[in-house]
């Protein structure tokens, strides 16, 4: 028995929603994996979307989420369990791009069974981070489809067994993921075109941050020295 | 034949750095063996009992001096096995229990393992970057994996030579999922560098801490993970902090955590590219760097296989 940590894998929410098969170990201290439909074993997830709410379930201490990516949502709650995450949370305000690491939780109820994350950490993060997480997810998620429609791994077989994965689906959805991100680009391309002719004679952005930090310092060595 | 353990006898003691009569053994032996017919085993155990007696020695003090034969890291793969190594320290770890002194990842031109220096070795620190000689150090197997343990009968000599250390450099992309606690702005013991913790080293007990900047983390890429320290000159050069602007920082807010509260909002999650060594778990780094656009290309390629 080696230690080894989980790794966090790549998943769009809209195949997380549809998620609903479990894989238990041996006992009940062994790792539980959530098996994806298009096979993706996953005890662990990273992820880089939009926070869309955050509401109090309990006095501050209990936080149900909601993290949107090109798919779908990802639902999940933050609880004192999750210190470094709940600690995070407040300085987070919806609607923000953040990333997170999380855990997988299922609830499984009467008729159906919903998959949920537990973040471990969550802080803010940035759209350039968001399309390096869409594309990568896109690219294991594509990885995984091919593997299934060959039947080349175990859980490709096993996911294919389960659900009855119909790959033209999740092939769709990558697809639109994609679209998406590249239709931002292309629109940030020219939104760079007018800003690039407009700032001819303007200083770079970067130099007044900078300047206007150095400043703040030498401010607060002052009042500093005051005391 | 008596000559033999004559000598023998003679000899375990001067390595051990002590000198005996070879006539005082020869009359011990030969009056055992050959007038009281005891058993030759017995009577060279039994004189050699009576030197260490005679010298006020403890048995240990032979045992530390027979040589164990000198391997190269890649031929450990036994444990219980006492050998010699030549090796430069890798890495060193933070020791997770009160009877380790030291832990970290040693290496030769072979390739590189895990070491354990007990607390009851009593040996003194050893530092990364240095080589040393490990004389008397036995193998061992911990979760499936080769380590080394430096024991009281064990012997750390730091050598001139500089061991080139064998390693797979590679290149990852990946995103940094994990930052542990004991990162950010730390304290470290002036004598020997470990991180401290209330300024009290477990080894030197209270000491002046020198500070350093570090991160302690994990990227991962989705398929593998990769733990990864970044050094106060790695965080320069991603986000100009160092450790005079972290000081400058905590003395502003009084609260030595916001300094990596600061870093976290800066890298976690954030995808980067490092270049490094992989030794197991660990992929130390040499180059780091942020991944500052998307590449369109591949979006292309992925958008045409899907």
């Amino acid at each position: 028995m080696t230690f080894r940590r989980e790794v966090a894998r790549r998943i769009f929410a809209r195949e997380f929603r549809e998620s609903s098969h479990i894989i238990k170990g041996d006992d009940r201290y062994s790792p539980q994996y959530l098996l994806t439909p298009t096979g993706a074993r996953c005890n662990r997830i990273f992820v880089v979307g939009t926070l869309l709410e955050k509401e109090d379930r309990g006095d501050g201490e209990f936080w149900r989420i909601r993290i949107a990516d090109p798919t779908g949502s990802f639902s999940g709650f933050i609880g004192r369990y999750q210190p470094e995450a709940l600690n995070s949370l407040a300085d987070l305000e919806p609607p923000q791009y953040v990333a997170v690491t999380a855990k997988i939780s299922v609830f499984q109820g009467e008729t159906r069974t919903l998959p949920s994350i537990r973040p471990e950490e969550i802080s803010a993060s940035d759209s350039l981070s968001r399309d390096l997480w869409v594309i990568e997810t896109a690219r294991q998620t594509l990885n995984r489809i091919l593997a299934m429609e060959a039947l080349s791994t175990e859980d490709a077989k096993l996911a294919r067994e389960i659900y009855g994965t119909d790959t033209s689906i999740y092939r769709e959805m990558v697809r639109n993921a994609l679209e998406i991100i590249k239709g931002e680009l292309e629109f940030d391309r020219e939104v760079e075109k007018d800003k690039v002719e407009e700032k001819v004679e303007k200083k770079v952005p970067g130099d007044e941050i900078i300047e206007d930090l150095e400043k703040f310092l030498e401010e607060e060595e002052f009042d500093l020295s005051d005391i | 034949m008596m000559d033999d353990h004559v000598r023998r006898i003679r000899s375990r003691f001067e390595s051990a750095g002590y000198q005996i009569d070879e006539d005082e053994i020869r009359r011990r032996l030969n009056l055992l063996i050959n007038e009281f017919k005891v058993p030759v085993n017995e009577a060279v155990r039994s004189v050699t009992n009576y030197f260490l007696k005679e010298l006020d020695l403890s048995p240990d003090k032979l045992v530390a001096k027979r040589e164990s034969p000198e391997v190269k890291i890649s031929e450990i793969d036994e444990p219980g096995r006492w050998v010699t190594v030549r090796v430069k320290i890798v890495q060193l770890w933070e020791s997770e229990s009160e009877n380790i002194s030291q832990v970290g990842l040693a290496g030769d031109e072979t390739g590189t393992i895990k070491f354990v220096i007990w607390r009851k070795s009593g040996k003194p620190s050893v530092e990364e970057g240095k080589s040393y000689v490990f004389s008397n150090v036995v193998t061992d197997s911990f979760m499936g994996r080769m380590q080394i343990n430096i024991n009281k009968l064990s012997e750390i000599q730091e050598i001139e030579e500089d061991i080139q250390v064998a390693s797979s450099q590679i290149e990852i992309v990946g995103a940094l999922v994990a930052i542990q606690s004991n990162s950010g702005l730390i304290t470290r013991c002036p004598e020997c560098n470990r991180v401290l913790s209330k300024n009290i080293c477990p080894e030197h007990g209270k000491v002046e801490g020198v500070y350093d900047l570090r991160i302690k983390g994990v990227v991962d890429n989705g398929e593998s993970v990769f733990e990864v320290i970044l050094n106060e000159e790695n965080l320069k050069h991603l986000t100009g902090m160092d450790v005079e602007s972290a000081k400058k920082m905590a003395e502003e807010t009084l609260d030595r955590s916001s300094v990596l509260d600061y870093l976290k909002n800066l890298l976690f999650g954030r995808y980067l590219k490092i270049s490094g060594a992989r030794l197991g778990r660990y992929l130390l780094v040499n180059q780091v760097d942020f991944i500052t656009s998307v590449d369109t290309e591949e979006l292309e390629k992925l958008l045409e296989v899907v």
